[in-house]
């Protein structure tokens, strides 16, 4: 198995930032609808400093290994740093090439969390 | 399997993962005299219907009109002139919805649809009932069949139409539209038959069902994409206003209006997909060489197998009704909680082509209850290998995720 797929199968089966964050600023759901996924993102913004994120979510491997990587790649950064993240930029968190079939599930948890900052 | 040497896809695909094409409810692969007939179209035939008085442009006529002839006699319409060619069964019903429901239908008329059709025999009858007051009804799915007894709740005089289709392309069920159409005719409502997904498997005879309107597609049936039919009765198409206008469909236009062709040539307008209607002259011989006797034999023995192999898998989840005398050899299951897009990709990189998702059947995975299945369908073509293969990969895909 590739490297790309072992990472994403390690973050969907041991996910980082998972369940509900109990002081959170802002939270979001989407659906894809597609395929029924479901993403929850958590955040708690203090000042222009994303503290804490989490998700909660139902979904294929991409999509729930997608709210792992992210979140781990977002905490502690700047809103405006993260504001400035491209949808590419996300799909290299994957290490490797997503199938056209599965960018919506591997963008999830991102369009989620763009809700929040654009807001 | 010698059916299986048709196909050239089969015999081009060799190697360590040979291809295992179990995605036939989405399209089937096509046999070496459709290709040809293509082929030889447009290499030595091509030029267009209707128009030219010059002997290339009356043979492709005459190509165009026999496969209209070919299709009426296989699927027992009266007449030629009421099967009107259409990009597909989508086409059809949207033809049928626009047409007819948009002159006939009226506040307060009801319409009956059921949960198990495709998004393409429903969304035309929403948009029908949006445009004209009418209002939907569903027949609700029980144990993997239509719950006939609330359909026959649902009839009424206000039922105007029912739009059925003759296999679920998520459940494999042939409905008895037969008997649903009788029940329908006490109450003077049409039926119109949704036959994208028997008509690959099964006998459709218009007459015999008693239905007003029957569509399919070609390229479920070993034919090419872009092309099917709409088989409207022929007292009612001669009812029924054009959907699409300009050229071809007319018999004389003037500054202040125009005249129309009549039955079928009044809703072909524009340049058909000449070649493709052409071709599905040899797609209906070819299966008529099989036969629809030894087609169901054949994919019967392999769903036999199917069924028994895949309910053996540990935490496989079948779904559909058990009685395989009411169903097309179409298999949506889940595997554990492994996400069906994760099971149909890790088969993907096995060559194995199934599908994943809802299936364009959204009300029927929320009447399920699940927001996805993985779905295997079968064609003349898989055997019992195929079926070894899917087992295999399916071991995989639980190794992987479990
Ligand atoms: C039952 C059923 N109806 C209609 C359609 C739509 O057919 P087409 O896309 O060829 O118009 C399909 C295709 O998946 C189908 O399975």
């Amino acid at each position: 198995m590739d490297s790309s797929r072992e990472l994403i199968l390690d973050h969907m089966k041991h996910p980082r930032n998972y369940g509900a964050l109990a002081d959170a600023t802002h939270i979001q759901n989407e659906v894809n609808p597609a395929c029924g996924d479901e993403m929850k993102v958590y955040v708690k913004i203090s000042g222009d400093v994303i503290k804490d994120i989490s998700y909660e979510g139902q979904g294929c491997s991409f999509s729930m290994a997608g709210g792992s990587l992210l979140t781990e790649h977002v905490k502690g950064k700047r809103v405006k740093e993260v504001s400035g993240m491209s949808e590419d930029d996300m799909l290299a968190l994957f290490r490797g090439p997503v199938s056209p079939a599965r960018l919506k599930c591997a963008l999830l948890a991102y369009g989620t969390l763009r809700k929040i900052l654009s807001e | 399997m010698e059916l299986r040497a048709d196909f050239p896809i089969f015999r081009d695909s060799t190697g360590e993962h040979p291809l295992v094409y179990l995605d036939n409810a989405a399209t089937t692969q096509k046999p070496q005299t459709v290709i040809n007939r293509l082929t030889e179209f447009y290499a030595h035939e091509n030029a267009n219907t209707h128009r030219g008085l010059y002997p290339l442009s009356l043979v492709a006529t005459d190509a165009y009109e026999n496969a209209r002839v070919v299709l009426q006699k296989f699927i027992n319409a009266p007449s030629a002139d009421e099967v009107i060619f259409t990009r597909g069964t989508t086409e059809g019903i949207n033809l049928f919805a626009y047409s007819w429901g948009r002159t006939f239908l009226q506040a307060g008329d009801e319409i009956i649809v059921t949960e198990m059709e495709h998004h393409s025999n429903i969304v035309p009858w929403q948009e029908a009932v949006r445009a004209t007051g009418a209002v939907l009804k569903w027949v609700p799915v029980k144990d993997g069949e239509l719950d006939l007894d609330v359909y026959d709740s649902l009839l009424s005089n206000k039922t105007k139409l029912v739009a059925v289709g003759l296999v679920s392309n998520v459940l494999g069920t042939i409905n008895s539209v037969k008997e649903i159409t009788a029940r329908a005719k006490k109450f003077g409502a049409l039926v119109l038959a949704d036959g994208a997904q028997a008509a690959a498997h099964m006998a459709m005879d218009v007459q015999d069902l008693g239905i007003d309107s029957l569509a399919m597609s070609a390229h479920k049936m070993y034919g090419p994409t872009g092309i099917g039919a709409l088989w409207v009765r022929g007292e009612l198409l001669d009812t029924m206003p054009a959907f699409m206008t300009g050229g071809n469909m007319i018999e004389d236009v003037r500054h202040d209006g125009a005249v129309y062709q009549t039955r079928a040539h009044k809703f072909e307008a524009g340049t058909m997909p000449i070649a493709e209607v052409i071709a599905m002259t040899p797609m209906i011989e070819w299966i008529q060489n099989v036969g629809f006797e030894k087609i169901r034999a054949i994919e019967d023995e392999v769903t036999r197998y199917a069924m028994e192999k895949l309910g053996a898998i540990d935490g496989m989840i079948m779904y559909g009704t058990k009685n395989l005398s009411h169903r097309a050899p179409v298999f949506p299951f889940c595997l554990s909680d492994v996400h069906p897009h994760d099971v149909a990709d890790t088969l993907g990189s096995m060559n194995i082509c199934v599908r994943a998702g809802k299936h364009c059947a959204n009300p029927l995975h929320n009447a399920l209850g699940v927001a996805a299945t993985t779905r295997a369908s079968l064609a003349i073509y898989n055997t019992t290998d195929d079926i070894d293969r899917l087992v295999e990969g399916l071991n995989e895909v639980k190794r992987i995720y479990e």
